[in-house]
């Protein structure tokens, strides 16, 4: 934040990320406690705090949107699992974020933001494939691969139509 | 201060505008080009899932820290569940000329919901116990073992 902003604005500044980041932290821990569909390959989830996310870059700048991502990872940190969830949640999170950053700084065509979701959950998850297989030294995970594709395509799609859905709710963080 | 807090206020309506903007979704390019790699996956695990039904039972190699601790002829091996001398967290069970993850300690438990492997190539990972279960097929190597 520069200095030359008048100490509301930076209030409201934070206040706004703070609520964005209790959101993402709440989306997550929800998303935790649905039970695992069976028919569903292990690993495969939702990812509903990246509609946050998403919101975030989309609605307040790529700065935010990084922060949201550092914040939310560090969250991870503290609660479930240690350093690795850590990295494993950041590296995710980060890739997702800098895919998106690119498709919306496409200049010549504007891509339809359904399928920047997907390209993001895609993005996210092959992320956090290729970290795994770096920290188990092991490219057996690889395997994985299709389902994680076919599984980001799904929940990519599913959070973009959430992140519509709920522009109208959200919409409301601007008006105060 | 006013030139700021305006630039903010467009920043909100060019949000709101990209969101509306772009929620059509014609099949252009873009939209071929995912439904080539939706297809393209799940030809490949169309395939993959033909051929573990034929395959044999392979040999399950257990890896911690990327360095092989076990490997265990599934088709000879009776039925047991046991444990491997670096990482006492990590339990396994054999069932059937199958084995699993069993008794973990790790948050969300992935490594067990991945269920038994029996053929060439399955995985199974516990990333927080830095531990992976890989079956290889069961090739040259059966001579070392007996």
């Amino acid at each position: 934040m520069s200095s030359k902003q008048s100490n509301a604005e930076r209030i409201q500044w934070i206040t706004k990320m703070a609520l964005l980041l209790a959101l993402a932290i709440l989306l997550n821990i929800v998303e935790n406690m649905i039970p695992a569909i069976p028919t569903l390959p292990p690993g495969v989830k939702l990812g509903l705090s990246n509609v946050v996310v998403m919101y975030c870059l989309f609605f307040l700048g790529k700065k935010e949107a990084l922060m949201l991502a550092f914040l939310k990872s560090g969250f991870v940190l503290l609660a479930r699992g240690g350093p690795i969830a850590f990295l494993m949640s950041f590296s995710g999170g980060l890739c997702s974020i800098l895919i998106m950053i690119f498709l919306l700084s496409l200049k010549k065509r504007s891509v339809s933001y359904i399928i920047i979701s997907i390209c993001a959950a895609v993005a996210h998850n092959a992320a956090q494939l290729l970290v795994s297989a770096l920290l188990l030294q092991n490219g057996m995970v690889f395997y994985y691969l299709p389902v994680l594709i076919l599984s980001g395509v799904g929940m990519g799609f599913l959070t973009g139509i959430t992140l519509r859905v709920l522009i109208p709710a959200l919409g409301r963080l601007k008006r105060q | 201060m006013n030139k700021k807090s305006n630039c903010k206020v467009n920043q909100l309506d060019k949000g709101e505008e990209l969101v509306k903007n772009r929620f059509d979704f014609h099949p252009r390019t873009e939209f071929w080009l995912i439904f080539g790699v939706v297809v393209l996956c799940a030809g490949i695990l169309l395939w993959r899932g033909n051929k573990e039904k034929a395959a044999p039972i392979g040999i399950a190699v257990i890896s911690y820290d990327g360095e092989v601790q076990m490997r265990i002829d599934l088709s000879s091996e009776q039925d047991k569940t046991f444990t491997f001398e670096k990482n006492p967290k990590v339990q396994f069970e054999i069932q059937d000329h199958a084995i699993r993850f069993v008794h973990v300690e790790c948050p969300d438990k992935l490594c067990e919901k991945s269920g038994f492997l029996r053929v060439e190539n399955q995985t199974a990972v516990c990333l927080p116990n830095r531990t992976t279960l890989t079956i290889q097929g069961s090739g040259g190597d059966i001579d070392a073992f007996v």
